[in-house]
């Protein structure tokens, strides 16, 4: 499945248009450019579990900088290109992050931090704690190290933004492809309450906590 | 101290743990008393912390609940012990209003009941229908194992026992041999330079 | 005609995101980053026009960006971009200062009424702001706005430009009201003091929350069109317009960096502060500016 420049990978149909009328190379310079430019301009939204937290802040300010690279923090999902995880993810903190990444726009991608997310790192046998998050979620880019330093960070992006430059499959389309697969993991693991429920009413907990 | 001789008429023992640690322990039926009379008489009037310890041998919970007075210069730890089975406290939320949460917890990591108490819902854990999770016939590492089984390995790892033996192997040939390299060294130069110790003499 | 406006605005599209990149060039460089490029805001804008967009919460939300874009269009075309030329200026021949002043509003309103539709909290928190806001900018800027029409004894622009090539700059003749329409323009620029609509540590993106995709590029993109026709209108208004793109990129920029470094050092203002220090001072600074027009002249 080829990712089309007008975000849905399901629908080919504008490229068949191009096809049609003969303009199939146009379509393929088209689709280079906006790739380019995908790559040069990555929204994040980081999403501070664990340890890991504490390497955003000098990556994004003064001392890494990593807006030159055109990589921003924004402050909603709805905005965000990249989500960073940046350690290990509690069941509880799963459920959050799988709501965030179904509200991002695709094309999306994931980053995590650190060997909490690839194999539960130093809380492998803890009782909350997820091991595997490739499982649950697709990764597009694993950092390694405990923790990894801006730097890693920064190369982390890099490799990011050449995946992104060359049309590479990426996690979202993997997450599309396999939906059922990681919808059924993430029920095994979470027991069927996929959502965080919001009907807690958080300022009259004295009722029972149900609004 | 003082507090001794006010506990000594209650005919309870005030044990010295540390130089600002001490403790009382206490039956549980008397424990309400004790506390609101720690509160009102005595003057302790933060409570620090509930704890809870898993005796699973001897059957029991200790509990230990930690009392500062308005001058901060020592703790008083109330321990109690409850049966494990069906174990339930008297909510302290309403004396102390920081107990709420403190007794939420317990009841969550420890299945402690607290007859009276506003908001036993979820504290930490979301959902949890297992036995509670720091009691010690929880058996985490089999859960663990159950829920997220281990990454299959990709073959290429080695055994950090034999490589660790290995490398301490070379290191000691290569410092061997550096030795053995100077001594030779050192002799030639004896040889080439007899007249050293004629000079060192001088 | 049509031709022009087109023109018009992809000259103000090229113009206001170099502006922006440049916006936020400077602002790193004076962090001690190194900064984006100047190019940035355009690749930004590219990559959200193809994101894909799943977001629906009805009509009234699609609208909104639009009747904000058509706001920022219109108060576009209607400024007179350049003074001598008729390159341009036919556009603007009908248009006079009211009209520009109400279409100014119109903007805030329609991303009230798309953001209101959306239901985020951070978001009509954003809008509640940003609308108690405006009160305090618009006021400065409406007395200095008068103070013009009555010493050029008319609301058309082109007219207020004429006066000034006999009559000496407006900023010079009348500098109290060009410091009171300043104040206010670093406000509708989202510069430092004035800045708590979008404060991403309390509301996240303010009203932009819940906006992705191309809605948001839409956005952004009026943004940058709306803020090159604020700049032009502070230079056609005070500084005697321009006669060509260099004096107009010229004139324009130091507007620009003037609004970049009084924001720069700013901290952020409370809502009730913002408005509060706007009723005061930039306001008090007008109305001794419109007295002094009013008694001598």
């Amino acid at each position: 499945m080829e990712s089309g420049f007008y975000g849905s990978s399901t629908d080919g149909s504008l490229k068949c248009k191009f096809e049609e009328s003969g303009l199939a190379n146009t379509h393929d310079i088209m689709e280079k450019a906006v790739r380019w430019f995908r790559s040069r301009s990555i929204f994040v939204v980081a999403y501070g579990t664990g340890c890991g937290a504490i390497e955003m802040p000098p990556t994004f300010t003064s001392r890494y900088d990593a807006e030159r690279m055109g990589v921003v923090g924004v402050a909603t999902p709805r905005q965000a290109d990249l989500i960073i995880l940046s350690g290990y993810l509690a069941y509880k903190t799963l459920r959050r992050v799988i709501r965030t990444y179904e509200q991002m726009q695709k094309p999306r991608y994931i980053m995590t931090l650190g060997s909490c997310p690839i194999n539960g790192g130093m809380y492998w046998d803890s009782y909350n704690t997820i091991k595997k998050l490739d499982d649950y979620l697709p990764i597009d880019v694993s950092v390694t190290g405990c923790m990894p330093r801006p730097e890693a960070v920064i190369d982390g992006f890099v490799l990011l933004q050449e995946r992104i430059r060359n049309g590479e499959k990426a996690g979202w389309e993997k997450y599309d492809e396999n939906f059922e697969f990681y919808k059924e993991n993430q029920k095994r693991v979470l027991g069927g309450h996929i959502d965080p429920s919001y009907e807690t009413d958080w300022y009259n907990l004295k009722s029972g906590g149900k609004a | 101290m003082d507090l001794a001789s006010k506990l000594e008429k209650l005919s309870l023992q005030l044990v010295q743990k540390q130089d600002y640690l001490y403790s009382v322990t206490v039956g549980f039926e008397r424990l309400e008393s004790l506390l609101l009379s720690f509160l009102n008489e005595f003057g302790y009037i933060t409570l620090d912390s509930i704890n809870c310890r898993d005796d699973l041998e001897d059957g029991f919970f200790t509990i230990t609940y930690c009392l500062q007075t308005k001058d901060r210069d020592h703790v008083v730890m109330v321990q109690t012990k409850i049966q494990r089975e069906n174990a339930s406290l008297p909510t302290m939320h309403t004396i102390w209003p920081q107990a709420e949460i403190m007794e939420r917890e317990m009841h969550e990591m420890f299945g402690v009941d607290f007859p009276g108490h506003p908001t036993l819902i979820d504290f930490a854990l979301e959902y949890w229908d297992n036995m509670p999770p720091l009691r010690r016939d929880f058996d985490t590492l089999e859960y663990v194992n159950s829920m997220n089984p281990f990454r299959e390995q990709r073959g290429d790892a080695l055994d950090a026992k034999e490589e660790m033996k290995k490398k301490r192997e070379a290191k000691k040939a290569a410092k061997l041999k550096a030795q053995q390299e100077a001594e030779a060294k050192a002799a030639l130069e004896a040889k080439n330079n007899p007249s050293d110790e004629v000079k060192n003499e001088e | 005609m049509i031709f022009q406006i087109i023109l018009l605005i992809m000259l103000a599209y090229v113009v206001g995101f170099i502006y922006f990149g440049l916006y936020r060039n400077i602002t790193a460089r004076i962090q001690g980053r190194y900064g984006p490029t100047v190019y940035q805001s355009f690749y930004d804008s590219i990559k959200l026009f193809s994101k894909n967009n799943t977001v629906s919460y009805g009509w009234m939300f699609y609208l909104g960006p639009v009747i904000m874009a058509t706001g920022a269009v219109l108060t576009l075309v209607l400024v007179p971009v350049f003074s001598d030329s008729d390159f341009l200026r036919s556009v603007t021949s009908q248009g006079n200062l009211f009209v520009l002043l109400y279409l100014m509003v119109l903007g805030p309103l329609g991303n009230a009424l798309a953001v209101g539709t959306g239901g985020n909290p951070f978001g009509v928190m954003g809008v509640v702001r940003g609308l108690t806001r405006l009160i305090g900018l618009e006021l400065p800027f409406y007395i200095a706005v008068v103070g013009l029409i009555i010493a050029a004894n008319s609301s058309d622009i082109v007219h207020i430009i004429d006066l000034q090539k006999t009559a000496g700059l407006n900023i010079i003749n009348h500098p109290l009201l060009f410091i009171g329409a300043m104040i206010s323009m670093v406000g509708f620029f989202g510069a430092s003091p004035f800045d708590i609509p979008g404060a991403p540590q309390e509301v996240y993106s303010g009203p932009r929350t819940e906006f992705s995709g191309k809605f948001l590029a839409l956005l952004m993109s009026q943004g940058s069109l709306f803020a090159f026709a604020k700049l032009v209108l502070i230079v056609d208004l005070f500084l005697g317009g321009a006669d060509s793109l260099v004096m107009l990129v010229l004139k324009t920029f130091t507007i620009f960096v003037a609004i970049i470094f009084i924001g720069i050092v700013y901290g952020r203002y409370k809502v009730e502060q913002a408005v509060d220090f706007l009723m005061k001072l930039p306001t008090l600074i007008a109305v001794l500016g419109l007295a002094r027009i009013v008694w001598f002249g």
